[in-house]
């Protein structure tokens, strides 16, 4: 290139800058600013909205739904059918209205029918008949869903002549488990079932209210106006059309897998349990399996996983793979909307420590001892499946149908034998050995200070006086918490030290602060405090309890279903857990097993048989042992069993 | 410098110019349309201190000049039931304000400060927002502002113009006329009596004071138009009056009103506030049964009015001559009907 020719190149992109610097320039300097131009936009996109915005009318119905008062006012939904077919929020029919009135543009009023409900999505379609053909929006293609981009949230509860509205942006994509949109457009029961446009006047979106860790209708409520609102992808919304206008109700898919338990972002989705009876429980999906795909998306922490099944409805086929012992394993199955709570089996005996699937000892008046197993017995095979070790025992014992009569395949004095049995479902009483179980036992006792610097509170560990690593058998942790008023400590230090004999639990009595009954904060005092002996005494982790007696009984119930990740039992005594526990998590896959004693006699129709019934309807093994005479002496040692019984089987 | 490197820099250096020049064209068109708004109402807003002090009864809010020589308009409220009301204008200068007068209606007052020489938003000019449009809401809230520091900014669109409906606590907000919706957060602990402007600045209406929407049971972000309260202010301010009268309904009430008695029909039994007007029973030959009204039709509307309740059945029918004519939209079996009822047909 010779000089001259590069000069006129420069020439000539100095003048082409210069023509797009004065093009700029004129469009600001035409009077039109940055504002008038955004709300000739928003003017534009919103007036197609007036004709496919919709109002609705309720009569009659709730006034109050778990505390909040319901919409008494006109709320929104959105035409998606020339027909009179509308979709609006479900959050606007919660209170389950007698009549349904639907006001289109022509401003008149029409009675309208609910049709189908998305219950993933937290939609109603609604089926009126309009005088003539309704406009219809374009759906926005949610590839094209830019994360900053203007959007104008539309509702029709105002003013019945036009629609309210609110601008913002699109916040985030793929929020709520990949359900929705989030939007910082101020969303409330002003525009809850309307349209969520962009500035091409398509639908985003239609406006619910919805929250990440809840699937209730009123779940996300509280967040109206604050900058935080959801939007469920209209192009979802009409994919689905058709199957809700079939009158059907959608349900999101579960899989009908527990995954073991911790932090969602961090750990591996690991089966934990199959739920019988769902179409998973057919395929070769086994507990241990470590989930690394689905529908052909890799996964490695438990929250991918939600995010790929979160928009999925029950019916919807998943294809699963897993490694199991470095093999991948392809399954295909269906969701399914409901799974049953697990109900765990009992055979009626308890295994021995170690590794091996041995018998320690039957337990009286359970299916193992009437079947005539014994202790030291061997167990290799249940059922159908083969057992060499106790965690396969556990496996195949999570396995079993509670209907079915069970063979155990064992090996008793090296020769091998058949037992059948009928096993039970799992119960939380009592049981006594069938044989005294031979121990070396521990008169020796040790009390140990555990405190926790940000806590107040005191605690003193019974601790056998032995090498803990020279055992062959992790401890038990016992927290036990008496009625302040009437507690002589050195009492309670004294009764329970003799009736730890066997020595295979450590006993923690902490104490309130001084000169105060228990509070329910003082939960979480008593957690930390478990995590800080169960390091420091390297206790059995299936073998922690929590227990007390009246108001310390109460805190345990409290404090156990609280951290229901942490404890395996709870003992309690004229406790008030009835009004003290409302939610119950539901299909864990950790054992816990409650003993609830009372000193009256038990009522059909009392307090404590009603929640018995709650919490065997999630069932959880709950005893109930009215009359009950308690006292620390009579009562500490057969605790002890209790709580060296955990592990039953 | 080779020449090819130079045509490089140059290159680059005309590509940050145009750069340069398109994103400033951009922002400061930005920034002066919100100077704009600020430049104009800025100056004339004013920090109310009075009594008050506990939660929910914060002793501050917001207020501004409409003349040159020292009246303020604000929010009727308990702030201003003190001796000593404290105005602070813009420039930090701190006077004591009189009142002069209220009105209990739109829930506005007029305060006197003595002063002279000030900028002030001249009320007879009114000036009226569409829904859409850019508004900018300029009040004290929270008592951020404090001494001549300025008023806070919030900017939104006017969400809707709706008729108020409102309630504070349980009882509802006497004003009942059209309001600005916005969707700024106004809703807050002494913006009431604030302003809210177009984007040049013009004066729209006067921030509210916390209320929820009687509908929904929202906190409303609102603003009464001016064109609400200018003639209250004027009689204030000419000394007219000291408590400006709330204007008379539009809703002229019957001396004799219609009454389900002399129609021929009984609602069913009401258990619970929201027990929907089905009809229990009619009377033979009476009006309703003339008209073709049956038992268990719904009444869905009156004159086209809505009745979710039967207290709004009895709410329109309040209004309604007993000599009139009027239509009842009914709901048998999910299909309206209309009927025309008069009475002695």
């Amino acid at each position: 290139m010779n000089q001259l020719q590069n000069q006129t190149w420069v020439t000539t992109k100095v003048f082409a800058c210069s023509i797009l610097v004065l093009f700029f320039g004129a469009q600001f300097s035409s009077g039109q600013s940055i504002e008038e131009l955004e709300e000739d936009a928003i003017r534009r996109a919103t007036a197609a909205a007036k004709e496919f915005t919709v109002q609705i009318e309720t009569i009659g119905g709730l006034e109050t739904i778990d505390g909040v008062r319901t919409n008494v006012g006109p709320t929104t939904g959105v035409s998606v059918s020339t027909d009179g077919f509308v979709i609006s929020s479900s959050f606007n029919f919660v209170g389950q209205p007698a009549s349904i009135y639907v006001s289109d543009s022509s401003g008149e009023r029409k009675p309208a029918k609910i049709v189908g409900r998305d219950e993933s999505r937290k939609l109603v379609l609604l089926k009126y008949e309009p005088d003539g053909q309704q406009k219809i929006p374009v759906a926005a293609n949610p590839k094209q869903f830019a994360v900053g981009q203007t959007v104008v949230a539309a509702g029709r509860t105002l003013a019945s002549d036009n629609i309210n509205i609110s601008t913002g942006i699109i916040s985030a994509t793929s929020r709520v488990w990949g359900r929705a949109v989030q939007t910082d457009a101020k969303i409330s029961p002003a525009n809850f079932g309307g349209p969520l446009i962009n500035l091409k006047g398509e639908v985003v979106g239609i406006l619910v209210p919805m929250s990440p860790d809840a699937n209730t209708e009123l779940a996300g409520i509280e967040w109206y106006d604050s900058g935080i609102g959801f939007a469920v992808p209209f192009a979802d919304v009409l994919k689905n059309l058709d199957q809700l206008k079939e009158k059907k109700r959608l349900k999101p898919g579960l899989m009908g897998i527990s995954f073991e338990s911790g932090d969602i972002y961090a750990v591996a989705p690991k089966v934990a349990m199959v739920a019988p009876g769902t179409p998973v429980s057919k395929t070769g999906v086994e507990i241990g399996d470590v989930v690394v795909a689905v529908n052909g998306r890799p996964v490695q922490r438990l929250a991918q996983l939600k995010h790929i099944i979160g928009p999925l409805y029950s019916g919807e086929n998943v294809e699963v793979t897993c490694v199991r012992e470095d093999k991948r394993l392809e399954f295909e199955f269906a969701l399914v909307d409901e799974v049953a709570p697990f109900e765990e089996a009992m055979l009626g005996f308890l295994p021995a420590s170690g590794s091996a699937a041995i018998v320690k000892a039957v337990l009286k008046e359970t299916p193992a001892e009437e079947a005539g197993l014994r202790s030291d017995d061997k167990i290799t095979k249940v059922g159908e499946r083969n057992v060499r070790s106790i965690k396969d025992l556990k496996n195949a014992l999570r396995r079993i149908d509670l209907s079915q009569p069970l063979t155990l395949e064992i090996v008793r004095d090296e020769k091998p034998s058949t037992i059948e049995l009928q096993p039970q479902a799992m119960d939380a009483q009592l049981f006594e050995p069938l044989e005294k179980i031979e121990q070396e036992s521990f008169a020796k006792m040790k009390f140990e200070p555990i405190s926790i610097p940000e806590f107040a509170n005191e605690c003193i560990a019974i601790v056998p006086d032995v090498d803990m690593e020279r055992r062959d058998q992790k401890p038990n942790l016992l927290v036990w918490l008496d009625e302040p008023k009437s507690s002589d400590f050195e009492r309670l230090k004294t009764s329970w030290q003799e009736a730890n004999k066997l020595g295979n639990t450590i006993i923690l009595l902490p104490r309130p602060q001084k000169g105060i009954p228990w509070a329910k904060t003082d939960s979480d005092f008593l957690a930390k405090m478990v995590a800080v002996a169960s390091l420091r005494y390297q206790a059995n982790k299936e073998g922690i309890a929590i227990g007390g007696n009246k108001t310390g009984g109460t805190l345990a119930a409290i404090t156990a279903f609280k951290f229901r990740n942490v404890f395996r039992g709870l003992f309690c005594v004229d406790a008030d857990i009835t009004n003290q526990i409302s939610s119950i998590e539901k299909n864990t896959p950790r054992r816990f097993l409650i003993f609830a004693g009372q000193s009256e006699p038990v009522s059909t129709d009392g307090d404590l048989q009603k929640f018995a019934t709650r919490i065997r309807q999630q069932k959880i093994p709950i005893h109930i042992y009215p009359s009950m005479e308690f006292s620390m002496q009579r009562w500490s040692g057969k605790i002890l069993s209790w709580v060296d019984s955990l592990d039953r089987m | 410098m080779t020449r090819s490197t130079l045509r490089k820099v140059v290159c680059g250096y005309l590509a940050i110019c145009l750069y340069i020049v398109v994103a400033d064209a951009i922002a400061i068109q930005q920034i002066q349309s919100s100077n704009t708004a600020t430049r104009t109402a800025g100056p004339r807003m004013v920090k109310i201190v009075g009594s008050g002090g506990l939660k929910g009864l914060e002793p501050y809010q917001s207020g501004f000049t409409i003349s040159e020589d020292g009246y303020i308009l604000t929010a009727w409220s308990y702030v201003l039931d003190a001796d000593n009301v404290s105005v602070t204008l813009d420039d930090g200068q701190e006077f004591v304000g009189k009142l002069r007068g209220y009105d209990p209606l739109t829930e506005i007052a007029v305060l006197k400060i003595e002063a002279r020489g000030l900028d002030f938003f001249d009320l007879g000019r009114i000036d009226r927002a569409k829904t859409g449009q850019t508004v900018y809401a300029f009040s004290n809230l929270f008592n951020i502002a404090a001494g001549d520091e300025a008023v806070s900014v919030q900017k939104g669109v006017v969400a809707a113009v709706s008729k108020l409906q409102a309630r504070r606590g349980a009882y509802d907000v006497p004003y009942t006329g059209d309001v600005y919706v916005v969707d700024a957060m106004t809703n807050n602990p002494g913006a009431a009596g604030g302003a809210l402007t177009d984007r040049t600045g013009a004066l729209l209406g006067v921030l509210g004071k916390e209320v929820r929407d009687r509908r929904n049971n929202t906190w409303l972000n609102y603003a009464i138009p001016i064109e609400a309260i200018a003639s209250s202010v004027d009689d204030i301010v000419t000394g007219k009056k000291v408590i400006a009268s709330p204007k008379a309904t539009d809703r002229v009430v019957p001396r004799e009103p219609m009454t389900l008695e002399l129609l021929g029909f009984k609602l069913v039994p009401s258990i619970v506030g929201r027990t929907p007007p089905f009809v229990d029973s009619v009377a033979r030959d009476s009006a309703a049964a003339l008209a073709g009204l049956q038992p268990d039709d719904l009444i869905v509307e009156i004159n086209g009015q809505l009745t979710p309740t039967q207290s709004d059945v009895f709410k329109w029918l309040k209004v309604i001559d007993r000599d009139a004519e009027f239509t009842l939209t009914i709901d048998r079996k999910n299909k309206f009907e209309k009927l025309q009822l008069k009475l002695g047909q």
